[in-house]
C-alpha cells in the first residue's frame, strides 16, 4: 500500500463518526464608496504605503515622467500602456535591474488595504517583489468592503498565481522594531484613478 | 528531575537574566495587546471564530474526501502531489526531488512543518545548503539555534546580540545594532541567495480543496521572491492545513494576521495554482501522526490550529519562561497539547507548564479548548514533575484537614510559630511553595474566631 493509501485509510478509520456541518458567514454590505475609500486609504497609509488620486490625463503625464527614468517597468495592458517590456523569459539578472515597476491591480479591500493582482497583469511573477519600488494603479470604483466580498469578486484559480498586496514589504524581527523594506518592494505607491 | 523538563529550563531562563524575563514578558504582551486592538475593529469577531472552528471541524470530519479533491484539482493544475506518512518520508521525498534536479542551493521561507520534520539538518547531511530567508529565521539560523516562537523566531534576541551575529556572519561594523541598518544588510545579502537558488522551499498557511491551490502569507515577501525566481518550488504542508472552499479564506484571512501580530492582513497573501512556465511546483502532504490524532476525540480540536501564535503571546508562563523552556518544535500552550501526541513521556512536563488561566483558549481564532486539553493531558501523562516533597506536604495537609480538632489547633500553633520563627526556617526546602513566594502577614485571629465574634452584630455598624 502506498503512503497515500495508508494515510487515507487511517483518516477514514479515525475521522469522527458523525460528520460535522459547516457554518457559513454572510452579511449585507451597505457602505458608500466614500467610506470604503477612506478606510482603504487609512489602512494602506498605516502599513507604510502612499495613496493618491489622479485623473486620467494627469496619470498620462505622470507615466511620461516615469517612462523617461532608467530601469522602469510599466505594464498597464488595460490602459494600453506598456513600456520597457519584461516578459516571462526575462533572465534573473535583467529582473534584478528593475528599480520601479508600475502595474495595474484588479480590486482593493477597504478593511485592510489589500490589493488583488494576478498573473495576467504581471509581466513576470517576480516583478512586484524584485523591484525596489512598486506602484499600483487601481480604479477607485473597484473597492470592496472586506475579504468575504473580495473572494466573491476574485477567482483565485483563473490565473496560475494571484496575490493580495497590502503595503511595502516589512519586518519587525529585530526587537520588534518595525522596518519598512524587507525582501519585497521597499515602497508602495497606490494611484486611484 | 529530568534536565530538559520545563520547570528546570524555565528556571535557567529566569536565573540567567531576571531583567531579560521582564523584557521578554512585556514584548510578548505588547503583541497580545495589538491583537486585541485589531480584534475590536471587527464587530463580528466572535462570530468569525465560531465559523472558523466549524469550517475546520467540518473539514476534519471529511478529511479524506477533501484531500482527494485537493489532489485531483492540484494535479489538473500541473502541480505534483506527494504523500508522506512521517517526517522521515517527507525528508526523503524532498531530497529526491532536489537530487533529481541537481539542486545545490536552496532558499526556504518559514515552515514549522519542516522544523517538525528536521528538514534542514537532514539536507545538510546530504550536502545541500539551506538558507532560511525570513529575517527572524535567518538570525536564529546564523546563531545555530532553533526558533523560539512560531511567528517571530528571534523574539528572544535583543538587537545588540543580533548586531553581533551579523558582524560575525556578514562583516557589519562591530557594535552596529540599528534594526534599519541590519535589515538593509539582510536584504542585500539574502537577495544574492534568492538569485542563486536552484530551488525554493515554503510551507503553506492554507490548502484549498475546491481549487487545488496553496496560500502563503508573509510580510517580508521572502517566500514569493524565492519561488518566483527558482525553477523548483516545493511546498511542505501538514494535511490538516486544508480548507474546503476558496470562500473560506475570507473567514480565515480576517482572523489570522489579527491574531498573530495585530495586523489586519499580512503584506503578501499569495495564491499558487499553477507552476510558473517551465518550472516545477511540488506539494508534499505530511501526516506524521495527524491521522492518528484525528481519532482522539478529546484532543481532535487542536488539529484546527492555524499556527498564529496568539496563545503564546498571551500565556503568562510562555511570556516569562521563553520558547526554549518547552524543548519542542512548537512551544507555548499549543505546543504543550500537541507534543504529548508525539511522546507522552518526553513532554510530560509541558501540560503542567500552565496556570490553567484559559487565556490561550480566549484568544485562539479557531476556538481550540487549549486549557481543557492541558488538563486532560495532565491526567494522562505519568508525571514525575511534581516531585516527592510536594507529595509529602500534600499528604500531611490532607491528614490535618480531615480532622477538625487537628485543623483548629494546627492553625493556632502554626500562626504562633510563623510569628516567631526566622524566615530561613519557614522558607526551607521542605516548603517548595516558598520559592519566590512569601507567606502573608499573620492575622490577629483566625477567620473562624472573628466570624463567631461578629456574626450576631447588626449590619451597618462599623467594625
Amino acid at each position: 500500500m502506498s503512503s497515500r493509501e495508508i494515510i487515507l485509510q487511517k483518516i477514514k478509520t479515525n475521522k469522527p463518526a458523525i460528520p460535522v456541518a459547516t457554518k457559513t458567514y454572510d452579511q449585507e454590505i451597505n457602505i458608500s464608496n466614500e467610506t470604503l475609500t477612506a478606510s482603504f486609504i487609512s489602512k494602506l497609509e498605516k502599513s507604510g504605503a502612499i495613496v493618491n488620486f489622479l485623473k486620467h490625463d494627469a496619470l498620462e503625464s505622470e507615466l511620461e515622467i516615469y517612462a523617461a527614468q532608467e530601469n522602469m517597468v510599466i505594464h498597464l495592458p488595460a490602459f494600453n500602456y506598456i513600456e520597457k517590456k519584461i516578459s516571462l523569459t526575462s533572465g534573473i539578472n535583467q529582473l534584478n535591474q528593475i528599480s520601479c515597476a508600475i502595474l495595474e491591480a484588479q480590486i482593493g479591500v477597504a478593511e485592510n488595504g489589500a490589493i488583488w493582482i494576478d498573473e495576467d497583469a504581471l509581466p513576470h511573477r517576480a516583478v512586484p517583489f524584485i523591484t525596489q519600488d512598486l506602484i499600483l494603479i487601481l480604479s477607485g470604483e473597484r473597492l470592496v468592503a472586506n475579504m468575504h466580498e473580495a473572494y466573491k469578486v476574485v477567482d483565485i484559480a483563473s490565473a496560475g498565481y494571484g496575490l493580495f498586496i497590502a503595503g511595502p514589504s516589512k519586518t519587525a524581527d529585530i526587537e520588534q522594531s518595525l522596518v519598512i523594506g524587507a525582501h519585497g518592494a521597499k515602497s508602495l505607491r497606490v494611484i486611484l484613478v | 528531575m529530568n534536565k530538559k523538563e520545563h520547570p528546570v529550563l524555565a528556571k535557567e531562563f529566569i536565573e540567567k537574566d531576571p531583567e531579560n524575563v521582564s523584557w521578554h514578558d512585556e514584548t510578548l504582551w505588547f503583541i497580545r495587546a495589538k491583537r486585541d486592538l485589531a480584534a475590536k475593529e471587527v464587530p463580528e469577531w466572535e462570530t468569525l471564530r465560531d465559523v472558523a472552528a466549524s469550517i475546520k471541524d467540518h473539514l476534519l470530519s471529511h478529511l479524506d474526501t477533501y484531500l482527494i479533491e485537493f489532489e485531483k484539482n492540484a494535479l489538473q493544475n500541473g502541480i505534483k502531489v506527494h504523500w508522506a506518512l512521517n517526517a522521515e518520508e517527507h525528508n526523503e521525498i524532498v531530497l529526491k526531488i532536489l537530487q533529481e534536479k541537481g539542486v545545490q542551493k536552496i532558499v526556504k521561507s518559514k515552515s514549522m512543518l519542516t522544523e517538525e520534520c528536521g528538514l534542514n539538518p537532514f539536507l545538510k547531511e546530504n550536502g545541500i545548503d539551506v538558507i532560511d530567508t525570513d529575517l527572524g529565521e535567518r538570525i536564529v539560523q546564523l546563531a545555530k539555534e532553533p526558533p523560539s516562537h512560531i511567528v517571530m523566531p528571534a523574539i528572544h534576541k535583543k538587537k545588540k546580540e543580533i548586531g553581533e551575529i551579523f558582524h560575525k556572519a556578514y562583516d557589519t561594523p562591530a557594535g552596529q545594532e540599528d534594526p534599519i541598518f541590519l535589515t538593509a544588510v539582510a536584504r542585500e545579502k539574502l537577495r544574492e541567495n534568492f538569485i542563486e537558488a536552484d530551488a525554493a522551499i515554503t510551507g503553506a498557511n492554507f490548502l484549498i480543496a475546491e481549487t487545488g491551490g496553496i496560500v502563503v502569507c508573509t510580510n517580508e515577501g521572502n517566500a514569493d521572491l524565492g519561488v518566483n525566481l527558482a525553477p523548483v518550488h516545493i511546498a511542505c504542508v501538514g494535511i490538516e492545513k486544508l480548507l474546503p472552499k476558496a470562500e473560506d479564506l475570507g473567514v480565515f484571512l480576517r482572523l489570522l494576521a489579527r491574531s498573530a501580530t495585530g495586523q489586519p492582513i499580512t503584506i503578501y497573501t499569495s495564491h499558487f495554482h499553477k507552476p510558473r512556465k517551465n518550472t516545477d511546483l511540488h506539494i508534499v502532504l505530511v501526516d506524521n501522526g495527524r491521522s492518528i490524532h484525528l481519532g482522539e476525540e478529546k484532543y481532535r480540536a487542536s488539529l484546527r490550529c492555524i499556527r498564529c501564535g496568539a496563545c503564546m503571546n498571551t500565556c503568562p508562563v510562555y511570556r516569562r519562561s521563553g520558547g526554549y523552556s518547552y524543548n519542542y518544535t512548537i512551544p507555548g500552550p499549543i505546543g504543550a497539547i500537541l507534543s504529548p501526541h508525539r511522546d507522552k513521556y518526553k513532554y510530560s512536563s509541558l501540560p503542567f507548564a500552565s496556570t490553567l488561566c484559559g487565556s490561550c483558549t480566549d484568544v485562539c481564532p479557531v476556538k481550540i479548548n487549549i486549557h481543557e486539553q492541558l488538563y486532560s493531558w495532565r491526567q494522562e501523562v505519568t508525571g514525575t514533575s511534581i516531585g516527592n516533597v510536594k507529595n509529602i506536604a500534600m499528604n500531611a495537609s490532607t491528614a490535618v484537614f480531615k480532622r477538625p480538632f487537628l485543623y483548629n489547633n494546627f492553625g493556632k500553633v502554626f500562626r504562633f510559630f510563623l510569628k516567631i520563627l526566622p524566615n530561613s526556617l519557614i522558607n526551607a526546602p521542605v516548603n517548595p511553595w516558598s520559592k519566590n513566594r512569601n507567606f502573608p502577614e499573620v492575622p490577629k485571629s483566625s477567620f473562624k474566631k472573628w466570624y463567631k465574634e461578629h456574626k450576631d452584630k447588626k449590619a451597618g455598624k462599623d467594625e
